[in-house]
């Protein structure tokens, strides 16, 4: 099984390396981007600086990118026509049917199925039904592998798709010529959206928590959510910019390890930071 | 454009017809799901004690009744995903629903229950859940790709980029929310279960600047974490209950009947199955009496007018919290 570490903006690239290095986390690949915020879809020259990192030092690349509005989904396009035209065969993570679909445009270009495309329950308090078997049954699986779209997905080009690493444990049947899992750790996505409680910060009273309006404040800003009255279990409660996470405490993360192994995941995609 | 009202039982098609609705939706708990899960594991994304019809001859009789006033029912089969081994119990209950039943349509969410429902019943219209979240023209083409007939457009697109993408991609229907639930992040992108609560419904106890720079800084943005608490409380009916009001006081789109019907959106959707008939019959009467001034041609500013006064909720407006559209 092989590592990646994720890069979330350039200005990040080397203290992730530097973070890496500490942590004694070796890896062969290098997720750059972001998967929650399509203002944070990095631009052309950023890919290209990271790419040719990269290729420099032998690592894989492979560009995250977000969920698009009506927006953005045209700036995407040129990016990825660009990126297409240098002639590799490079992975795009995609958190968004839309740039799913534009993928097949793209000879060079290989769609991985992101986590916010499957739809696994991540919540932290299902740690308390993880002794409940037939509840698990469903918990613990998903609709996007070992069932017929698996395989639709694996004929329009996919071959990885990713996972949280879940407090109640996965039980996942991957047809035999399909896709294979990539896990994220150690944060978990809780939930994410356009309405963005960093972002509004400093706005005027009317502009702030719409969908448009972005004070651009979530590389300042990390809230930890230390209570709330449905949640008192052990595992750390977090936002960055739009997106609440959990933090993966070493017991989870080791299960999570095993489990990935066991399972015939292709890759651990450690982020030490989200965003 | 139709007035989407959620139904509970024959009973209620009647009266909300007469209201003003020409479409409905409502969802059904297979049995052999809840002898499975209970109540644990939701199989329409609502609890099924609450929001869902008890059995298929209700839904018969339902279909029945609304059919004869020519309007159609759409069954609701949009849990967050469907695994291999709950497909079965799914596909029953679907065939009763679409054969016996006589249901137009159904709302789906999840891709690969779409895939499959597409592939075992190429006659049934399929109509894409929100929680899949089509929030461009592209996304949308990969629906149609899958032979879908609606898309239901998630909350919190601004009229601007909904008529884009209804430019973009004409060829399939569009409905949008028009009345009543807020979330507070995107509904698609939320992994939580409401099983357990909203998780994101309470006020947080605290929430803490991890790395504040200074003591002004912190302070300026603890200010905004209250006015955060504040538009939440909006969100979700400024802590009351609507039903005690007998109007509606949450999330709302009706100032923009005149510019939805001009983008040709198909259906305008009111949430709420759990309910009381009472308000859902007042929620259809306040948009059908906006939606009357912009079938009689009248201005968007005299339909907003008219829209701000069937609200009445003026301060809220202004504050342009409520809004799906902002």
């Amino acid at each position: 099984m092989d590592n990646a570490i994720f890069v979330p903006r350039l200005c990040q690239l080397e203290q992730t390396i530097y973070h890496s290095k500490i942590k004694n986390i070796h890896y062969q690949r290098v997720y750059f981007g972001n998967e929650f915020c399509e203002k944070l879809t990095p631009g052309l020259k950023d890919i290209q600086q990271v790419f040719d990192f990269c290729r420099n030092q032998g690592y894989e690349f492979t560009l995250v990118t977000s969920y698009l509005t009506e927006n953005t989904i045209a700036d995407l396009m040129k990016v990825l026509e660009q990126v297409n035209q240098w002639g590799y065969e490079i992975e795009i993570v995609v958190n968004d049917w839309g740039t799913f679909n534009i993928m097949s445009q793209f000879p060079n270009l290989r769609p991985v199925i992101g986590r916010l495309l499957n739809k696994m329950y991540r919540d932290p308090r299902l740690e308390f039904v993880k002794n409940d078997s037939e509840i698990l049954a469903y918990y613990q699986k998903c609709s996007l592998v070992g069932t017929e779209f698996e395989q639709y997905l694996f004929d329009m080009g996919a071959r990885v798709i990713e996972f949280d690493n879940l407090v109640h444990g996965m039980d996942l049947k991957f047809q035999k010529q399909g896709l294979k899992g990539a896990l994220y750790l150690p944060y978990g996505v809780i939930s994410t959206g356009r309405i963005c409680l960093p972002g509004s910060w400093t706005l005027q009273k009317t502009q702030k928590f719409t969908t448009t309006a972005c004070s651009a404040n979530c590389s300042d800003i990390e809230l930890e959510m230390e209570q709330t009255e449905h949640y008192d279990g052990i595992h750390k409660i977090l936002q960055f910019g739009n997106t609440v996470f959990y933090l993966q405490d070493d017991n989870l993360l080791q299960k999570g390890i095993t489990y990935a192994n066991s399972a015939g995941f292709d890759r651990v995609v450690y982020q030490p930071s989200p965003f | 454009m139709k007035i989407l009202a959620p139904v509970t039982s024959a009973e209620d098609v009647d009266l909300l017809f007469q209201a003003g609705a020409g479409e409905f939706y409502c969802g059904i708990s297979p049995v052999s799901w809840i002898k499975r899960f209970g109540t644990k594991v939701w199989a329409t994304g609502r609890r099924p004690d609450l929001s869902n019809l008890n059995d298929t001859e209700e839904l018969k009789e339902l279909v029945a009744c609304a059919h004869k006033k020519g309007a159609p029912v759409f069954l609701t089969v949009n849990a967050a995903y469907y695994p291999a081994d709950c497909v079965k119990d799914v596909f029953s209950m679907i065939e009763t629903a679409v054969d016996d039943c006589k249901v137009d349509a159904l709302i789906i969410g999840d891709p690969a229950l779409i895939y499959a429902v597409r592939q075992r019943y190429p006659q049934i219209d399929i109509q894409v859940s929100s929680v899949a979240v089509t929030l461009n023209h592209q996304a949308v083409s990969f629906f149609q790709n899958l032979g879908v007939s609606r898309i239901i457009l998630p909350r919190y697109i601004p009229i601007e980029d909904l008529a884009k993408i209804t430019i973009r991609n004409p060829h399939i229907q569009y409905e949008v929310f028009i009345l009543n639930d807020g979330c507070v992040q995107e509904e698609g992108h939320c992994y939580t279960s409401h099983l357990f609560g909203r998780f994101c419904a309470r006020y947080y106890k605290l929430l803490t600047l991890v790395h504040p720079k200074d003591e002004e800084i912190a302070e300026s943005f603890n200010h905004h974490l209250q006015d955060y608490s504040i538009w939440r409380w909006r969100v979700f009916n400024s802590g009351q209950n609507p039903e005690t009001l007998g109007k509606p006081i949450g999330m709302c789109g009706i100032c923009y009947l005149s510019e939805l019907y001009k983008l040709g959106i198909a259906s305008l959707k009111i949430c709420g199955r759990g309910y009381s008939l009472d308000y859902r019959l007042a929620c259809v009467r306040q948009i059908n009496n906006v939606l009357d001034t912009v079938l009689k041609g009248e201005k968007p500013e005299y339909t907003q007018k008219i829209a701000l006064q069937e609200r009445d909720t003026a301060e809220l407006c202004e504050t342009n919290s409520l809004c799906y559209f902002r």
